[in-house]
């Protein structure tokens, strides 16, 4: 594998933080990354540390209060440390937020806020090829009546559209790599349908490199070629998109496919017992074995590397392959 | 024949606004038999909520009636119920740690249903015995009692909400969205104990969600909302083998779904467009003829009537 | 999950309260903030101060009426830490005896106003939009129109002049502001939902107000008496300048600066000792209440 020609590439990062009770280990030491033109996902529950990598990624975690430790981030070779890798985080990465009301300023009329970046990204042009480029813009996402949307304040568009407006303005910085965190979960059902649908349309079009960051495992089936889940800090099963939702290794990924209701009516599985471990004083051995049905001894004692199976998956887990009935 | 727990018949709510008069529900009639689980699905905006908000008399309706049992007519707001008929109908909240008071202990929010709804004076014990029984039956340890909501997990918090609902005794509960706020992993438990509670306690239920999957796991019948209407009621089996409404066909093809098998059980011909209006200008007719594909002229035109398509399975449309 | 559940159950057997830890917790991030710190202690020392002063000041006779003209106008010294004015007398050992009252006052003018301010408030904000609510609102906001100290005055020379009228004319002025700040508090906690299930649920009023609602707001009224305190001082302080309140031959510290000032700028320590003084009391509570707010508001998420 050819490290230039990565999108994202992160090696061995490990967050902790300090608080009262003590040290938070969220992240241990994490590595995945990303092709060019590939478009992988990020499962995982509330506070399993997804956004904390994406923030990682995007060079905009806080440190401190976060004490990170890695090998490596880098975007497209470059890594993200120091003046230099900020600038070329900023060119080459842009994020799409799950709240679309918050990431546009209600102050101002989209049209501002659009200028504004395209003021940055192609300074000394005339208002009126600003205006066309903005055109083309919302254009592009499909935006109905784009004239009118233009001249709205944030409030005056309804969520889908407000979303329509932060892909538009993503899509307008000519990025290698985007980061969608959470993109349809405050939307509606229908209108989740048809982002995730330009998302992928456009990403296929341009050929960027995406993350698309859910909780929301239909989402990620919908529109990536490879996932990563991850429970409390840890990836613990990497493959093809396709073949881990057929046949999931790793038993939280089993149990959390278990668990979602499916349209076929066969009953709720009964979710997987427990919750996810404190990030204090952290299990010493797999952080899943507390809540795992093949927990064994050795679980408790030693952490499960990331390893590759024969099928090209690459499970975390001491017992994968051992497909117990779960 | 079964009784009725619920009846609602042209149950209208109208809000003033600033921007004109919004109407929230507009004339929608069901009802929820004895013992039964009864989805109402929609999305936002559809009054979903507000239907919910008026059972348990957060509001009264501006038109239309509300009706317990067959016989105590509830289409009024709830200072003016009724003790006994508070006690009856409970509400659990979508957002488990807003409906905490964080300056409570478990044990005290508890014993608030306990002693209102006693009838008489508890003792302290009794109280105790009470609210450890009913913590029991939720799975909740005991030594939860002490803990104040933030120090525990969302899913727990939302079981403390079911219990506190259940400390009352009630014969039926409002869900409004229990689960929407919850990791996959910890819907799955609370909906199958919700499912659990309902046949130990003899219990109906009013789920309010916008996820059609878990009403096809949990429901008994189900009506499906859009801009304050009903648009399609069924029994749940026959709603998903056979959905007639072309707005619920397309939210059934919205779903992201985890299988091909799936893929395979949802409306193919048929794709998400257009927004969802504002209730606040609905269109005229049909409030669903701009995003449908199989529109005529009257569409825009009359408001279609509710039909019966085939027995039990009621629809909406001019079209069917 | 077991290990926690372990974790629990060893906390329950061990008698840990849930409320003692969390103080615990509150504790170490305010002892964590060297300014809140520093704060803490100064109120600490105010307080000692106040209440030994009569034994633990090296000239107690001096808070009278004494005149040992021999020994007028010395400035500070090991003997006379902060000097003496024109009577001869000690000033540190009057500065002290006048925090004692500067104090007092202060206490006095919160025992009065946050209880009828607080129970305005949750009357006010739980009726929102009656007109009981618009009526104590409306009055509310006569009484904030006027600036305080006038008002305290005010008061002050209508009534006899002194010490406990002193602290009823400034509590006149500083109601309102808990009135205020408790109605706002209370509607916004009206649309919690744990308070709109307690409505639907039919529990009566005066049980929402005192056991629902009071212990949401009681971190915010108390970050706010501390911040007051400094205010209230001052306010005291100001009007003992202008001769009202505690009367003389009882020190205050108001009347001290006042005093002073004719001697400035031979005789300085006259009017900036007990100065200082002021300025550090106002401080030291300013401090703790900022570091009260810091804690509290973030033990409330």
């Amino acid at each position: 594998m050819e490290k230039k020609n990565l999108a994202l590439n992160i090696e061995n990062l490990s967050v902790k933080y300090k608080i009262y009770e003590g040290i938070l280990e969220v992240i241990p030491g994490l590595s995945m990354h990303v092709e060019q033109a590939e478009r992988v996902g990020l499962i995982g529950e509330t506070g399993c540390g997804k956004t904390t990598v994406l923030k990682s990624a995007a060079a905009v975690l806080q440190s401190p209060p976060a004490i990170v430790h890695k090998d490596a981030i880098e975007v497209c070779g470059v890594s993200v440390d120091g003046k230099k890798g900020l600038r070329s985080v900023r060119r080459n990465v842009s994020m799409i937020f799950q709240d679309p009301s918050s990431s546009l300023n209600p102050t101002l009329k989209i049209s501002t806020q659009m200028t504004d970046i395209l003021k940055s990204q192609f300074p000394g042009k005339r208002k009126a090829e600003y205006g066309q480029m903005m055109l083309d813009a919302l254009d592009s996402v499909s935006m109905p009546a784009p004239e009118r949307v233009l001249g709205s304040y944030p409030v005056q568009l309804s969520g889908g559209m407000r979303q329509r407006v932060c892909i538009a303005m993503a899509l307008m910085k000519d990025t290698n790599l985007m980061l969608a965190d959470e993109p349809t979960t405050a939307l509606d059902v229908t209108i989740e349908e048809q982002i995730l649908d330009l998302l992928d349309k456009l990403v296929r079009e341009k050929k960027k490199s995406l993350i698309l960051v859910s909780h929301a495992l239909g989402a990620i089936r919908k529109i990536t070629d490879r996932v990563y889940v991850m429970y409390a800090g840890n990836v613990v099963e990497v493959g093809k998109t396709k073949e881990v939702f057929e046949h999931p290794h790793h038993p939280y990924t089993i149990g959390l496919m278990a668990a979602t209701p499916k349209l076929t009516g066969s009953g709720i599985a009964d979710g997987i017992a427990g919750d996810i471990p404190s990030y204090i004083n952290p299990p010493k051995g797999c952080r899943f074995a507390s809540r795992c049905p093949r927990c064994t001894q050795e679980c408790l004692e030693a952490p499960p590397i990331l390893a590759d199976m024969e099928d090209g998956r690459q499970v975390a887990c001491h017992h994968a392959g051992e497909e117990a009935a779960v | 024949m079964s009784e009725n727990v619920i009846q609602i018949k042209n149950l209208t709510k109208q809000f003033k606004t600033k921007f004109g008069t919004l109407t929230a529900v507009d004339d929608v009639s069901f009802d929820i038999r004895r013992g039964e689980n009864f989805g109402l699905v929609g999305e936002s905006g559809s009054g979903k909520s507000t239907i919910g908000s008026m059972i348990v008399g957060t509001y009264g309706p501006t038109s239309g009636s509300i009706t317990f049992r067959d016989e105590i007519d509830i289409s009024r707001s709830s200072q003016s119920r009724e003790p006994s008929l508070k006690q009856q109908i409970q509400l659990v909240f979508q957002d488990p740690g807003g409906s905490l008071n964080p300056r409570k202990t478990i044990r005290q929010i508890l014993s608030v249903p306990v002693q209102l709804y006693a009838g008489k004076r508890l003792t302290t014990a009794e109280v105790e015995a009470r609210i450890k029984g009913i913590l029991e039956q939720v799975g909740l340890p005991v030594h939860y009692l002490d803990k104040y909501p933030r120090a525990i997990g969302g899913g727990e918090k939302q079981l403390v909400c079911v219990a506190r609902a259940l400390a009352a005794n009630p014969q039926f509960i409002v869900l409004d969205e229990p689960t929407s706020a919850l990791d996959v992993s910890i819907q799955a438990k609370i909906t199958n104990k919700l499912i659990e509670l309902q046949k130990k306690n003899d219990l109906s239920y009013l789920f309010i969600t916008h996820n059609l999957c878990l009403v096809r796991n949990m429901c008994d019948r189900l009506a499906v909302m859009y801009l304050g209407s009903i648009c399609e009621y069924a029994d749940t089996a026959e709603f998903f083998e056979n959905p007639r409404h072309p707005y619920t066909q397309m939210l059934l093809a919205s779903i992201p779904v985890l299988s091909d098998e799936e893929e395979r059980l949802k409306p193919q011909k048929i794709k998400s467009i257009g927004e969802i209006p504002s209730p606040l200008n609905k269109p005229k007719g049909c409030p669903f003829h701009p995003r449908c594909p199989f529109k005529k002229d009257i569409c825009s035109q009359d408001t279609p009537q509710m039909r019966e398509v085939s027995p039990g399975h009621f629809a909406c449309c001019h079209c069917i | 999950m077991m290990t926690k559940e372990l974790k629990a159950n060893a906390a329950v057997e061990q008698g840990q309260n849930p409320r003692i830890e969390s103080l615990k917790k509150s504790w170490y991030k305010f002892s964590r903030n060297p300014l809140s710190m520093l704060g803490l202690v100064v109120v600490l020392a105010v307080v000692f101060v106040a209440v030994f002063a009569p034994y633990i000041v090296p000239y107690p006779e001096d808070a009278g009426l004494t005149t040992k003209i021999a020994e007028s106008f010395q400035g500070p010294s090991a003997i006379h830490l902060a000097g003496t004015d024109e009577y001869g007398r000690d000033v540190f050992s009057r500065m002290l005896i006048g925090t004692r009252s500067s104090l007092v006052i202060g206490l006095l003018v919160l025992a009065i106003s946050v209880p009828l301010g607080v129970i305005l408030g949750l009357v006010a904000g739980y009726y929102k939009g009656k007109l009981i609510s618009r009526l104590i609102m409306w009055v509310t906001e006569l009484f904030m129109a006027i600036p305080p100290l006038i008002l305290a005055m005010v008061v002050c020379t209508m009534f006899t002049n002194g010490y406990l009228f002193a602290a009823i004319g400034i509590a006149v002025a500083w109601w309102p502001w808990y009135t205020r700040m408790t109605y706002n508090m209370v509607t916004s906690l009206s649309n919690e939902l744990y308070i709109v299930y307690t409505e639907l649920s039919g529990v009566k009023v005066l049980k929402i107000l005192l056991s629902e609602m009071l212990p949401n707001i009681t971190s915010s009224i108390v970050t706010k008496m501390s911040l007051d305190m400094g205010s209230i001082i001052l306010t005291a302080s100001s009007m003992s300048f202008v001769g009202l309140g505690v009367q003389p031959p009882e020190p205050s510290l108001g009347a001290m600066v006042s005093d002073g000032i004719q001697y400035l700028p031979e005789f300085w320590w006259l009017t900036v000792m007990p100065a200082i003084v002021v300025v550090l009391i106002v401080l030291g509570f300013n401090l703790l209440g900022d570091g009260l707010n810091d804690v509290l508001s973030v033990e409330e998420k």
